[in-house]
């Protein structure tokens, strides 16, 4: 919901003084130059020329209040709706404009009025016309905020070097290497402490107590060691996300359009062009085919620049076309048209006789207005393609994560299975027979046994080396596991591809859940189970069981399953002539 | 007493547990009371295999471990023993105090079968007597009697979320809600098993915690 304006000018004052007494010496003085020239012989006198001035210095000064004080109101503080914008600008030309033409009046000086009169009412042209720059400026706020966001979440350069340093190794294996590693560091060091004592007689007595202090204090102190690594590598995901989204950034950052975004530039040539116009003699008619003519152009000219600026500013809470379209009729078509009818009724004895400026003036305009609709323009394309360029590294990143965190969630996976199922139990295992050979004093049996936890400790990672890089084996020994169970035929066609192993790991987790949904909600007594590589790469994963079939299933974590590894390209049905199950899922390999 | 005895003499058990240390304890003392341990297996292909391909091997009650690894669980087992030899006795021994702790989604329970949950086979009497009433077919499966009962599929598989640490968001995004309804699922659930909001307190460590006890893991 947009809170209703609430513009207080001293606020506004108080928040914007400094920077606009600056700007607008700059505006006076540089716009003044070209009226100073064009009106050099109108000026014969100092009064006359302290009273150009000064008229130069209300409209100017008023120009430049509506163009801030809107910017005010849309971009700092306040935000309004368009048609209070209008009334303000509106009204304030409208006041302004006849304050200073009464003062002009009073001392005289036709001219003078006139010039006010037009000065003032372009002033409201310009202020109805800068709202949208400020829109854009809006736009660069925003980006520079999100920017600063993520900045903030990144390290230092070094650092990251490091961190990407770690991810690479982490994504050649090093990372996997390095748990073995420390595996048989463990096992090694465990090996000498139990050689020690089973060299000295006196402490061969403690073995078994040794033995069981190595399964469950030693592997555990190294689980948790391999954990901590695993909950920093689950933080490198994040970071390898980071990595390609900050490149770009900096390269955006140094990128020259962040300059031409600034509205004071993009202002400053408009409002020179303003003053000109305004300052020029309009004092004689053009004539009603050159001013419909002029209007054209300059309507056309006007409507590319606002377009530009409405796509510029799109992320704008303003009815842009209202602005553009509003904009366009201010700045094109009501001031012709005014000063056509106050010419020829003659409104407080205003003339308005032919000159050439008017129309000069207005072409140049029209050549400025359309030059930055130009740059407008090339600034958008490129601030699209940027962001576009942003947000597909973006989700590059969001899939390498995942393939980093499936990879991390295997490992560990591995490694935990690996450490508690095999190495610690089979140890806990065989301490309790030790103890108990040790007590009844079968010494063959004794010397069996620890010959048993030796070779376990000499090759700790014999299971742990083993890849999980063929899809067949992998197939197979799944499907083994349900031997009996249930009478499973697979058919299996892949060539001698290589798979990686987030393929294989998504084609394992359909299997599993493929056989186990059969078995255990279908009660099927018999699985036909087929995987193929097309052509293409994608792999077909058929699975056809005599089970029961839930015509409305509950979707459940299988389902899940099926949907993310195949980017929810399965099916689940019933052969009605045979009463079979069939799921099909395909996998991108 | 001397019927019971004999009855014990004639239970011939199946026992199939993955982790070494807990079947070699659960043999022995079968063993110790007289019960004919007729095969041991660490999995449901052993114990399977070994059933078919051996005549000789034929138990009459069968003592299986909830969590079997990969692959078929116990219950997967029992289902399959079952088919086998439908006047099969069936214990489920398990740590987790319901099997929907498991965070699978497993079958019922075949009929007939008893639940048993590792912390509480306090005693070898507590395990004989189950392996009797399951060859009897006494009663029915009786899988818990505590507070996890009165929660829903859902607010357990919340409550396992919480316990595996994810945070509201990426529960949303497992459970495909937004992150409130997240925040207002743990807030009910927690007020359903007494854990009140108090900034001395964090909620999702007790959450955790509650968890850990029902599945065993502590007590």
């Amino acid at each position: 919901m947009i809170p209703k304006a609430r513009f207080r000018f001293i606020d506004y004052l108080k928040s914007r003084c400094r920077i606009n007494l600056r700007y607008l010496g700059v505006f006076f003085l540089i716009g003044s130059i070209p009226a100073v020239l064009i009106e050099k012989n109108s000026i014969s006198s100092l009064r006359s020329a302290l009273l150009w001035y000064a008229t130069k210095a209300i409209a100017v000064l008023t120009t430049y209040l509506y163009w801030s004080s809107f910017r005010y109101l849309l971009v700092n503080r306040y935000r309004t709706k368009i048609y209070d914008l209008i009334l303000i600008g509106g009204t304030g030309g409208a006041i302004g404009g006849l304050v200073v033409h009464q003062l002009a009046s009073v001392f005289s000086l036709e001219h003078q009025a006139t010039l006010a009169g037009r000065i003032a009412s372009a002033s409201v042209v310009g202020a109805l016309w800068l709202p949208s720059m400020s829109t854009a400026n809006n736009s660069l706020r925003k980006f520079k905020e999100q920017e600063s966001q993520i900045k903030a979440r990144l390290l230092s350069q070094d650092q990251l070097k490091f961190k990407q340093s770690m991810v690479f190794q982490f994504l050649t294996s090093s990372f996997y290497r390095s748990i073995q590693q420390k595996l048989s560091v463990t096992a090694l060091e465990a090996r000498e402490i139990l050689d020690r004592h089973l060299s000295e007689s006196s402490s061969r007595e403690a073995v078994p107590e040794l033995v069981s202090n190595i399964a469950t204090k030693t592997f555990r102190d190294l689980s948790h060691s391999i954990k901590d690594d695993m909950s920093f590598a689950a933080n490198l995901g994040e970071i390898e996300k980071a990595i390609p989204f900050w490149g770009r950034l900096r390269k955006f950052v140094s990128f020259p359009s962040a300059l031409r975004f600034n509205p004071i530039l993009e202002a400053f040539p408009y409002s020179l062009i303003v003053s000109l116009f305004c300052a020029g003699y309009i004092s004689r008619n053009s004539g009603l085919t050159l001013t419909i003519i002029i209007v054209s152009v300059i309507f056309i000219s006007n409507f590319g620049v606002l377009k530009a600026h409405a796509y510029l500013s799109k992320n704008s809470e303003i009815n842009l076309r209202f602005l553009s379209l509003s904009s366009v009729l201010s700045t094109a078509v009501i001031p012709p048209i005014l000063l056509e009818i106050l010419d020829r009724s003659q409104f407080l004895g205003l003339s308005f006789q032919g000159s050439n400026y008017y129309f000069f003036s207005y072409f140049i305009l029209a050549l400025v207005m359309s030059f930055l609709g130009y740059v407008a323009l090339l600034i958008k394309i490129t601030f699209q393609e940027m962001e576009d360029s942003l947000q597909s590294q973006y989700r590059e990143g969001v899939d390498k994560e995942k393939i980093v965190n499936n990879e991390i969630a295997r490992i560990t996976s591995v490694c935990a299975k690996y450490i508690h199922g095999n190495l610690q139990s089979s140890l806990v295992s065989l301490s309790g027979s030790l103890k108990q050979a040790v007590k009844n004093g079968e010494s063959a049996r004794t010397e069996e046994i620890i010959d048993e936890i030796l070779h376990m400790l000499q090759n700790p990672e014999l299971e742990l080396n083993r890849n999980v890089d063929d899809l067949y084996a992998e197939v197979l020994k799944k499907i083994s596991l349900w031997e009996g169970l249930v009478d499973i035929h697979p058919e299996i066609q892949i060539d001698e591809h290589q798979f990686s192993p987030q393929t294989i790991t998504q084609v394992m987790d359909c299997v599993e859940e493929m056989i186990s949904n059969a078995v255990r909600h279908g009660k099927a007594s018999a699985i036909k189970l087929s995987i193929q590589r097309t052509a293409d790469g994608t792999l077909v994963l058929i699975c056809i069981d005599n089970g029961q079939f839930d015509p409305h299933p509950q979707g459940g974590l299988g389902f899940n399953i099926y949907q993310e590894a195949s980017n929810g390209d399965w099916t689940i049905s019933r052969s009605p002539e045979n009463n079979l199950t069939v799921v099909r899922i395909l996998i991108n390999s | 007493m001397s019927e019971v005895v004999e009855e014990i003499a004639n239970l011939r058990v199946l026992i199939v547990e993955d982790n070494n240390l807990t079947r070699i304890s659960l043999a022995s003392t079968c063993q110790l009371h007289g019960i004919e341990v007729v095969l041991e297996a660490s999995s449901a292909k052993e114990a399977m295999n070994a059933i078919t391909r051996n005549k000789d091997c034929n138990p009459n009650v069968a003592l299986l471990d909830l969590d079997l690894g990969d692959g078929p669980t116990g219950i997967d087992l029992a289902w399959g023993l079952r088919r086998h030899n439908p006047l099969i006795g069936l214990v489920i021994l398990s740590s987790y105090k319901d099997p929907r702790l498991t965070g699978r989604k497993l079958p019922e329970l075949p009929e007939y079968a008893q639940y048993l949950i590792k912390s509480e086979v306090t005693d070898a009497e507590i395990l004989i007597q189950s392996l009797l009433q399951s060859q009897h077919h006494d009663g029915s499966a009786e899988i818990s009697k505590s507070n996890s009962h009165e929660l829903t599929d859902s607010e357990i598989n919340l409550l396992r979320l919480v316990w595996e640490g994810h945070s509201n968001s990426q529960i949303g995004k497992i459970k495909s809600i937004t992150p409130k309804s997240v925040e207002t699922a743990i807030s009910r659930l927690s007020k359903k098993i007494d854990i009140e909001y108090s900034n001395e307190i964090n909620q999702r460590i007790l959450l955790a915690k509650f968890y850990q006890e029902l599945t065993g893991k502590i007590s």
